[in-house]
Formats: structure tokens, sequence, C-alpha cells
């Protein structure tokens, strides 16, 4: 979306214009349970935890300056509001999201996407082992290293903008990076070791 | 070993990919001397794809209706509405810094105002005490012995005088044998 788009979207939201709010929000749902859904490890709680998110920025969004990107501070929000919620949940075990699993429904349930058909079926359920035993591994990470990969490995996100986000030095933000890194070659070390 | 932990950032910088190409070649020169280094790099790396090859979490169709329901269903007062505006950081932060600031003064101010004359009392008292010699065992043996009760005493008639409009009386109150 363009910038000056954007800006005058926000003008509207900030007048209290709805429809400019969930306009301008609307490009970022799809992000923002993403990484909600890999930092809380549980699709039904993600929605929840979106739904959240999005209706505390339309009541903080007087309190939006333009310092930060829009979708920064979404994230931040979205870090917020999910930390606490990990916090809150206070659960030893990590609980995977098992690929199998079906997404929830009120029609019924549906199918979770997988994107590459190209795999034998033998293959599909290695990788889908595979994607659980990572998914646990990044389950058990602290909320704080968890934040730093998935926002900068599933998220795509940079530097700078994880620093932002999280309200973090630049040097904080690769340490903590490297730190996870670290924890989840330890964790996923059948998978990892020997590779070449 | 304190070689290789100079190579740990550039190592992270490698995995990321945002390592520059000439860090980059710093890096293969370190690596191709050490092999447990090499391995890390290897490892990591290795890492980072299981993690980056994870499917992507996609909501279900009904997240974004939902979502416009309940923002429908929320009211946001034009109060609320000036309250986030109003405790946004631009201006709080300095605001909260002044106004604890000027707390500050205010209590050192009072506190300095009101000590004033006790000390007066206190010193009073002290002098006492000096004249009258320590403490002999056994209990008190002179006025001086318990000196803060005394300047306390002289500090009262101090500001008793006072009140009376003689201020001459704290000369007085300094119970000089």
């Amino acid at each position: 979306m363009a910038t000056s788009r954007v800006s005058a979207l926000l003008e509207r939201a900030q007048a209290g214009d709805l429809r400019a709010f969930e306009e301008l929000v609307q490009p970022h749902v799809g992000r923002l349970y993403s990484y909600i859904a890999r930092m809380v490890c549980d699709p039904v709680e993600a929605e929840d935890l979106t739904q959240e998110v999005v209706l505390r920025a339309h009541r903080a969004i007087n309190s939006f300056r333009g310092g930060a990107t829009f979708q920064t501070w979404l994230y931040r929000i979205a870090t917020n509001i999910t930390v606490d919620a990990i916090r809150r949940r206070k659960r030893h075990a990590s609980r995977l999201c098992s690929l199998d699993d079906p997404l929830p429904g009120t029609d019924g349930s549906m199918a979770r996407e997988v994107p590459d058909t190209q795999l034998t079926p033998a293959e599909q359920v290695e990788r889908g082992e595979l994607c659980g035993e990572v998914l646990g591994a990044i389950g058990e990470l602290s909320p704080k290293l968890r934040a730093v990969v998935v926002l900068f490995d599933l998220e795509g996100c940079t530097y700078e903008e994880i620093a932002e986000v999280l309200r973090l030095p630049l040097g904080t933000v690769k340490s903590r990076l490297f730190n996870a890194r670290a924890r989840l070659r330890d964790r996923l070390k059948p998978y990892v070791e020997g590779y070449a | 070993m304190d070689v290789c932990r100079q190579y740990k950032g550039l190592l992270g910088a490698q995995v990321d990919g945002t390592a520059t190409a000439e860090e980059r070649v710093r890096l293969e020169g370190h690596l191709e001397q050490c092999a447990r280094c090499a391995q890390a790099a290897r490892e990591l790396a290795r890492t980072r794809q299981l993690v980056t090859g994870l499917p992507a979490a996609k909501p279900s169709p009904r997240l974004m209706p939902a979502i416009s329901a309940r923002l429908r269903a929320q009211r946001v007062s034009p109060v609320e509405r000036l309250w986030w505006r109003w405790t946004s950081p631009t201006w709080l932060q300095p605001a909260a810094v002044a106004l604890i600031l000027v707390l500050c003064i205010a209590v050192t101010g009072t506190a300095i105002y009101h000590a004033g004359p006790l000390q007066q009392a206190l010193n009073r008292g002290s002098q006492v005490a000096q004249m009258y010699g320590p403490l002999a065992p056994g209990g008190l043996q002179a006025p001086g012995d318990d000196f803060v009760s005394f300047a306390v005493a002289s500090h009262e008639t101090f500001e008793r005088d006072r009140a009376f409009g003689d201020p001459g009386g704290a000369q007085n109150c300094g119970y000089v044998p």
C-alpha cells in the first residue's frame, strides 16, 4: 500500500472512521496471525490473540505517531499480548501444533495447508514429524528468544525492525538470535548433526 | 578458543545472511583452519534451514469477519480516544520527569525548613553533653547524658517561645547550668 494512502487511512482511522481502520489493518492480519501462531503454537489461541491485537490497536490508534511503520507497531502490540498470554499459561510442557490436526471450524474442520505437494506420502509423514519437532523446539525457547527467531526466520523482519518491535539495541537482537539458534541446534541435534 | 570467540558475531551474520563480502572472506579464512567452527557454521545453517522450512501458518477465512464483528461491537468513547492521545509517549515522559523533579524539590525544601530549629537544639544538647561528659555506669548522671531528649525538649521550648512572640526565649531554653 502506498505511503500516502496509508497516511490518509491513518488520519481517517484516528478520527474514528472504522472502515478506514479495517482497510488499514487488513493487509497485516495474515502476518500477525502467522507470528502469533508460531509464538503460542496453538492455532485456536492464535486466532483469539490476533483479534485481541487488532482490537487493542483500534483502541490505541491515536497513540500511533508514525515514528515506526504501522506493521512494526502492530507487531509490538502482538508481542506484548502474546508474551503476556504465554506467561499466563505457565505451562511446563510446550504444546506442539501437529500438521495433522485439523483447523477448528463451525461448519466442520478444515485441512491444514501444507504447501509442498511434490512429496510422496512417506516423505510427507517424515516431513510432518520433522515440522512437529522444529515447532516443539521453538516452543521450548523462552518468549524473548522465540520472538526474535520467529520474527527473523519466519516473518522476514530485519535486525532493525526487530530492534524497533522489541525495543532492544541492535547488538542484543543479534546475540539473542545467535543464542536462539544455538539452543535450537542443541534441541534438534539428531536432524542437524553431521549435516554437510 | 579466544580466537574463535572473535568470529562468533561473523558466524551469526553468515548464518543470518547479513555478512558483507569482506566479512565472509574473513570468516572463510578462519573456517578453513578451525574444524570446530566450520562444524558449528554448518549446524547453525542447517538449523536455520529447518526453521525457515516450516509451512506458513495461515488463518482461517473466518478470522477477518470475526475481527470486523468485534470491531463494530467495540465502541471507543471520545474520552478513551483522548486518553490514548494524551498517554502517548511524545509528551508524557518529559512531563513525568518534570513532575518528579518538582516533587523532589518540594520535599527537600520542606525537610530543610523543618530541620533547621531542631538541628540547632540538637547541637545545643550536644554541647551540654560534652560539658558533662559521657554517660556514667549506673544510669543518668547529668542532663547532658540524655542529650537527644533534652534537645527535643529544647526545640519544643524554642517553638513555644517563638509562638508567644519571644524569639529571645530561645536563648533561655538551652538548659544551661
